[in-house]
């Protein structure tokens, strides 16, 4: 209180803290109920008029499904508004909240919601959906309501059933949407094709895990399609792409479908990754064909998996009928995430910078492993570095660097072949010695012995690096601490660098690698994260 | 004039409610074909400050007294101080043309009152000038707030409003209590029972 023995702010009338209040996030509003019984309702103000619902992670926290069920029905009686943008709900696995779901969905159509996401969580499920989806999308059903919501731009589904399909002219009315992103849903060739050919302002489609749709076929008619990803769908064996204003194509997982690109001449981005690390040949054999049709990108993404079959697919090999060199002509930044790191793999990596020859590269981003296997068993196998140059070469940033002999040794290859390079940027292995987390605590929380090892550690790496011979007169090299703070102090002063430095940066942080949905920083439009748990 | 209790309400639902809603149709428009016309405020110390009519729009407030006809002498605004009043005279004139209140701007728009006073984005240099005008002292800000309320001005009043969110948000419950001079009335029963009752938003 103050002297005239007021509360200071009590004075304000409650719409002008209702303002305040409706300016904070929903959880630390929420909080203001204990300040004192004059601010006991004071929080429901932020429900009155609140434009973007979210009832995901943050908001479920540790209540019992019973309770976010209830608490999220209690919120949206207190909202009077009649318009909303966001939507967003992780519902429990529980069939006795499907009213309620359905009651959500009518809520946010009549509120003439423009972006939905709902997804019903999966814990405990079997992680493999393709052997189990029936399990997976079980009862809960999409309230079909939602295909009559005229104004939404953004869909999201999760671990929920479409069919059966109530009338497939219903989603007409979805005319407007932007963005359709589909996970563990059984959605069907057919509902896919009625997608393409009524959705006409469908820029972007992301399908994770479905399995129910074995043909996509993406012809002209889909002119907006800008992104098209699609993350272990392995059942497709029909795949056909014709829409030359597709920008970006992401594949991770299982693929059978080479050769049907037939047009994706606009093409700027691809990203070509396995999921789970395996390195089984004949699970990833086609992605190196499926490199050939997209060698004209500028922006390419690959993972040890397209790296182990270069040699095999591109060298007189008798397994594997021979392509040849695949010259990566426009490509001006590569990134490669390295499930593994050791000679065997920088021989990999040699030969893949010998057939897939990138003449303009000005960028380059690899992700080393956080556990490495450096192994110095297979001496004989590795190959000599190729005669290539990397003349446009201006930015190196290497994640998880440890010095290891094979990544010194790619370091060394890649100064020494770049005569225009500007900076070398190497992050170390993010440390988790004070705890299990992978935020980490930053420079301080940890014990000051340790942080001077570390500190020498770096030290050392830096001379080593320094010592090394270099190509380009002044390479300034950065060296990252590890620490996520430092790391992204770091970011500032390379923004210039563009979106898909973001890129690797959002996959680093989320801390679990190629999942598809750290991309979604390439494109703004995206939640940051992914609503769907 | 008081403002009065409103009721819930944003500063979004604020820009949207219908302006000038006393005005009939028939009483002469407040600005001729001729240049700008400036009102002088009086803050309660007696201080006076000149603004241009087409700013001091930016009031509901003050909008309701001109066109009640009272802006001709200086208008009397008792329960602001001089220093406060500088300084919101000032954002006025900072935030002519921004879009926070463009709505508003153009219900007058038909009068033909505002031609010249096209609506503009937030420049930077705007930006700019909003976090230095709220980088000022607790009391201060809530100086600030009170005047935004009983003045009705949306563009004030967000600014305002969110620098208190933003003071605020990252404050322990007690932090929150101290800031706003706050005496926690419950018992700890009560207390108790809202934790339980809004038991995710303490976790």
């Amino acid at each position: 209180m103050d002297a005239d023995g007021h509360d200071r702010i009590s004075e304000l009338p409650d719409a002008i803290l209702g303002c305040i209040l409706s300016l904070m996030p929903a959880k630390a509003a929420t909080q203001t109920t204990i300040l004192s019984r004059r601010w006991r309702h004071l929080w429901e103000y932020i429900w009155c008029f609140a434009t973007n619902l979210d009832f995901t992670a943050e908001f479920a926290g540790r209540q019992t499904p019973g309770d976010f069920v209830r608490n999220v029905n209690r919120y949206l009686k207190l909202h009077l508004g009649k318009k909303i943008q966001r939507f967003l709900v992780c519902c429990p696995r529980d069939l006795r909240f499907l009213e309620d779901v359905e009651k959500w969905v009518e809520f946010a159509v009549a509120r003439d919601v423009e972006e939905f996401w709902l997804a019903f969580l999966a814990e405990g499920m079997e992680t493999e959906f393709w052997e189990d989806y029936e399990d997976w999308v079980g009862g809960f059903m999409v309230p079909h309501q939602l295909f009559d919501c005229v104004p939404l731009r953004v869909l999201g589904l999760s671990n929920c059933r479409l069919s059966p399909f109530p009338d497939i002219a219903r989603i007409r009315s979805l005319r407007y949407l932007r963005f359709l992103s589909l996970t563990r849903v059984d959605v069907t060739s057919a509902v896919l094709q009625s997608v393409f050919s009524e959705c006409r302002h469908l820029e972007r489609l992301l399908l994770r895990d479905c399995v129910h749709f074995t043909s996509i076929r993406l012809t002209a008619t889909c002119v907006q399609l800008k992104q098209l990803v699609l993350v272990d769908c392995g059942e497709i064996f029909d795949l056909e792409i014709s829409a030359p204003s597709l920008q970006s194509f992401h594949v991770s997982g299982d693929i059978f479908f080479y050769k049907m690109l037939r047009d994706v001449t606009g093409l700027t981005d691809a990203f070509i990754c396995s999921i789970d690390k395996s390195l089984s040949r004949d699970r990833y054999e086609d992605y190196v064909p499926l490199l050939s049709d997209v060698a004209h990108v500028e922006i390419l993404t690959i993972c040890t998996a397209t790296l182990l079959l270069v040699d095999v697919w591109l060298e007189d090999s008798p397994e594997y009928p021979p392509i040849g060199p695949i010259p990566l002509r426009n490509l001006r930044e590569l990134q490669l995430l390295m499930d593994y790191m050791s000679m065997e793999y920088l021989s990999c990596i040699y030969v893949f910078v010998d057939l897939c020859p990138s003449p303009l590269l000005e960028r380059l981003f690899v992700r080393l492993p956080l556990i490495p296997k450096d192994s110095h068993s297979t001496e004989a196998t590795i190959k000599q570095p190729p005669d290539a140059r990397f003349n446009h070469l201006r930015l190196i940033k290497m994640h998880n660097f440890r010095g290891t002999s094979s990544e010194m040794k790619l370091v060394r290859f890649l100064l020494e072949k770049s005569p225009a390079l500007e900076s070398l940027v190497l992050v170390a292995t993010p440390k988790r010695s004070t705890g299990g987390g992978t935020v980490d605590h930053g420079p301080d929380g940890r014990p000051p012995g340790l942080k001077f090892l570390e500190e020498m550690d770096m030290k050392i790496l830096r001379g080593q690096v320094l010592a090394l011979p270099r190509a380009a007169g002044a390479v300034q090299i950065v060296e990252g601490s590890g620490v996520i703070q430092n790391f992204r102090g770091k970011k500032a002063s390379l923004r210039c660098q563009g979106i898909s430095f973001e890129l690797v940066e959002a996959i680093i942080s989320s801390g679990n690698a190629v999942k598809g949905w750290g991309l979604g920083s390439r494109w703004s439009a995206a939640p940051a994260s992914d609503p769907a748990c | 004039m008081s403002s009065g209790d409103s009721g819930p309400s944003s500063s979004k639902q604020l820009v949207q409610q219908p302006a000038a809603a006393g005005r009939s149709p028939n009483q002469p428009p407040l600005l001729g074909a001729g240049g700008r016309k400036v009102i002088v405020l009086k803050s309660g110390d007696e201080e006076e400050f000149e603004v241009d009519l087409l700013d001091a729009m930016q009031s509901r407030t003050l909008r309701r007294a001109i066109e009640d006809g009272c802006g001709d002498g200086p208008m009397p605004l008792p329960n602001l101080t001089g220093p406060v009043l500088a300084k919101v005279v000032e954002l006025f004139r900072r935030h002519r043309g921004d879009p926070r209140w463009a709505d508003e701007l153009q219900e007058t728009e038909k009068e033909g009152m505002f031609k010249d006073y096209a609506p503009q984005k937030p420049t930077a240099e705007v930006k700019g000038f909003d976090r230095e005008f709220v980088s000022v002292d607790r009391d201060a800000l809530f100086d600030l707030l009170r005047a935004a309320n009983f003045l009705e001005a949306p563009g004030l009043l967000d600014v305002t409003c969110d620098a208190a969110a933003d003071a605020v948000m990252n404050m322990t419950v007690e932090e929150v209590r101290e800031y706003f001079g706050l005496v926690n009335d419950y018992t700890p029963e009560e207390e108790a029972a809202l934790r339980k009752q809004h038991e995710w938003a303490f976790q």
